[in-house]
C-alpha cells in the first residue's frame, strides 16, 4: 500500500510504505491510524526537501532499522566520527548551507535519525579547521559581544588559546 | 544562531575534535553558552575516559554530567576496583597529543633533550590517597570512599581548563577552580580570619569544594593548620622564589621523593633539591641556546618525537643558586 506525503506548499509525493517507514514519526502515524490513503500533510517540510527527504529514503530503505539500543544515546550512536559518511551520503549531501539545515531540520521534524547524523556531520566537517571569522561568516552568526566582553572571555579562558 | 534550536548546534558540536571547541567561545553569546555542553558530548561521542592509573590496575571514568555554573565535567568509573595510593590521572589522547618536532641525532644530546622537552607534567604527576575522601587540584578532585583494602574511586570532576592543559592548551598561571563562587567564599572568609594565602590543594579546600565540608570547618581548619602547606607546595613557592616555573617539578626523581616524604619537612633537604634542580635545568639552557644558535652538530639521521611545549622548553626568570 503506498501512502501520499503532502509538503507545506502542497506538493504531493507517493511513496512505498516501507520508504516511509525511515521516519519514525511516519511509522507511528502509520501504525496508530492504520492506512486510510488519505494524504499525511507534512506542514513543516517543503516540497523541495521533501523530495531530497525521500530520496534518501529511498536509497537507505534496506539498511537495518537501528535498534533500541543504540538509539538510547544519541551522542553514544555506532557511528561516532564526524569522516564516517559513506560515498553515496556524501554525494547527496552535497547542497548549499540554507537547504543542508533545511535537510537537518526535516530529518529532525521526521525524526531519521541517520539523515540527521549525516547532516550534523556534514556541518561539523564545515567547521572543521576554520577561524571564529570564518566560521561566522560561513553561518551568518552575529558577533554580540562587546569588546570588553570578548576581552574577559578570552582572559578567562586563556587555556583555550593554543588547543 | 542560525536557524538551529541549541539542542540542533549541540547535536552537530558533538562530532567536532575537542580541539576545535573552545572557538565556541567567541563566536557569539550563545554559542559561548554551548561550550560546556558541547565539550561534555563530544567526550561522550569520542569515547573519552579518563584514567587513573596506580601500581595494580588501571580504573576508566567516563563522562557523566557537566554544570556550566560549577565549571566541572563529572566523571565516574565505568567498573569498580579498589586502588592503591600512589595514582595518576590522565585523559585518555593526552599522551599521544602534541606536536612532531626533530631532533638532533647526537645520544648524549638526544637523551638530554628527551628528558627535558618531552617532559609533560600532566602526564607524570602523582597522588597519594591520604585524605579520608578525596585529593587533586583546583581543576581536578578525585572523590573516594575508603576502606581497609584500598580506596574505592567514586567520581573525578575536572574543569574544561584540565582537560585541555593536556591537549596542547595554554599553561596558564592562575587555574580556574572547580566550583568557583565556592572557592571565592572560601579565599574572601579566610582573608577576613587573617590567612593571606593557603595551600589551594588542601584536603580541607577540596573537601569544601566538592563534598559538603561547611565554609567555617574549612577556613578553621586551615587557619589551624597556618594554611596546611605541604612538601609540594613548599616546593613550588621555593621554584618561584628562584624564578622557576614550578611545572618542572615532576620531571625530577629528587623531587618526587621529596613530595613523596612524609617526614617533618628539613629545610636543608628543600633547598639542596632545589639547588639541584636548578643545576640540571641551566645546562639545559645554556645546551638548548648554543643547539639554536647552530653550535651543536646534527647528524644526518634524525629521529622524530613529540614537542609538547607552544612557547618552548621550560625557561627561568633569573634566579640564582
Amino acid at each position: 500500500m503506498p501512502v501520499v506525503l503532502q509538503a507545506s506548499d502542497n506538493q504531493q509525493f507517493t511513496i512505498e510504505k516501507a520508504v516511509a517507514e525511515r521516519s519514525m514519526l511516519l511509522k507511528n502515524m502509520l501504525e496508530d491510524v492504520g492506512e486510510a490513503g488519505e494524504p499525511i500533510p507534512l506542514p513543516n517540510v517543503a516540497g523541495s526537501i521533501l523530495k531530497k527527504v525521500i530520496e534518501y529514503c529511498e536509497h537507505h530503505k534496506e539498511d537495518p532499522v537501528p535498534s533500541a539500543e543504540e538509539d538510547k544515546d544519541a551522542f553514544e550512536s555506532s557511528r561516532r566520527k564526524a569522516d564516517d559518511i559513506d560515498e553515496w551520503d556524501a554525494q547527496f549531501i552535497k547542497v548549499g548551507n540554507e537547504e543542508l539545515f533545511e535537510i537537518i531540520l526535516a530529518a529532525n521534524y521526521l525524526d531519521i535519525k541517520p539523515l540527521l547524523d549525516l547532516g550534523c556531520k556534514t556541518v561539523a566537517n564545515m567547521i572543521k579547521g576554520k577561524t571564529p571569522e570564518q566560521i561566522r561568516e560561513m553561518f551568518n552568526i552575529e558577533n554580540d559581544f562587546t569588546p570588553e566582553e570578548e576581552d574577559q572571555i578570552r582572559r578567562e579562558n586563556e587555556w583555550a588559546a593554543d588547543a | 544562531m542560525v536557524d538551529l534550536s541549541p539542542d540542533l548546534w549541540l547535536h552537530i558540536l558533538s562530532y567536532l575534535p575537542l580541539k576545535a571547541l573552545p572557538r565556541l567561545l567567541v563566536l557569539s553569546k550563545s554559542f559561548s553558552e554551548l561550550f560546556h555542553p558541547s565539550l561534555f558530548y563530544a567526550l561522550k561521542r569520542s569515547g573519552s575516559h579518563i584514567k587513573i592509573v596506580s601500581s595494580d590496575t588501571t580504573l576508566l571514568l567516563r563522562p557523566f554530567a557537566f554544570s556550566i555554573a560549577d565549571n566541572v565535567i563529572s566523571f565516574i568509573p565505568a567498573r569498580q576496583y579498589r586502588l592503591h595510593s600512589p595514582i595518576k590521572v590522565v585523559l585518555e589522547g593526552w599522551e599521544t597529543d602534541g606536536e612532531e618536532k626533530e631532533t638532533g641525532g647526537d645520544d648524549r644530546v638526544l637523551a638530554l633533550e628527551m628528558f627535558h622537552v618531552a617532559y609533560r607534567e600532566e602526564l607524570e604527576r602523582i597522588y597519594y590517597l591520604e585524605g579520608e575522601e578525596c585529593v587533586g587540584e583546583v581543576d581536578m578532585v578525585v572523590l573516594y570512599d575508603r576502606d581497609e583494602e584500598g580506596v574505592v574511586v567514586r567520581e573525578v570532576r575536572v574543569t574544561p581548563g584540565w582537560i585541555y592543559m593536556g591537549l596542547g592548551g595554554r599553561k596558564t598561571q592562575v587555574q580556574r577552580s572547580i566550583h568557583p563562587n565556592r572557592m571565592k567564599a572560601l579565599v574572601e572568609v579566610a582573608h577576613q580570619k587573617g590567612l593571606t594565602s593557603f595551600n589551594v590543594r588542601a584536603e580541607p579546600v577540596l573537601r569544601y569544594l566538592v563534598s559538603g565540608m561547611s565554609l567555617s570547618k574549612a577556613v578553621s581548619t586551615l587557619v589551624e593548620g597556618n594554611g596546611l602547606w605541604d612538601r609540594r607546595s613548599k616546593l613550588e613557592q621555593a621554584c618561584k622564589g628562584r624564578g622557576i616555573d614550578a611545572s618542572i617539578l615532576w620531571k625530577y626523581g629528587l623531587a618526587k621523593r621529596f613530595m613523596a616524604k612524609k617526614t617533618r619537612l628539613d629545610e636543608g633537604e628543600l633547598e639542596e633539591t632545589i639547588r639541584k634542580m636548578v643545576a640540571v635545568e641551566k645546562s639545559f639552557n645554556v645546551m638548548f641556546s648554543r643547539e639554536a644558535d647552530g653550535e651543536v652538530e646534527r647528524k644526518e639521521s634524525r629521529s622524530r618525537w613529540w614537542w609538547p611545549f607552544r612557547a618552548g622548553p621550560p625557561t627561568f626568570g633569573g634566579g640564582s643558586s
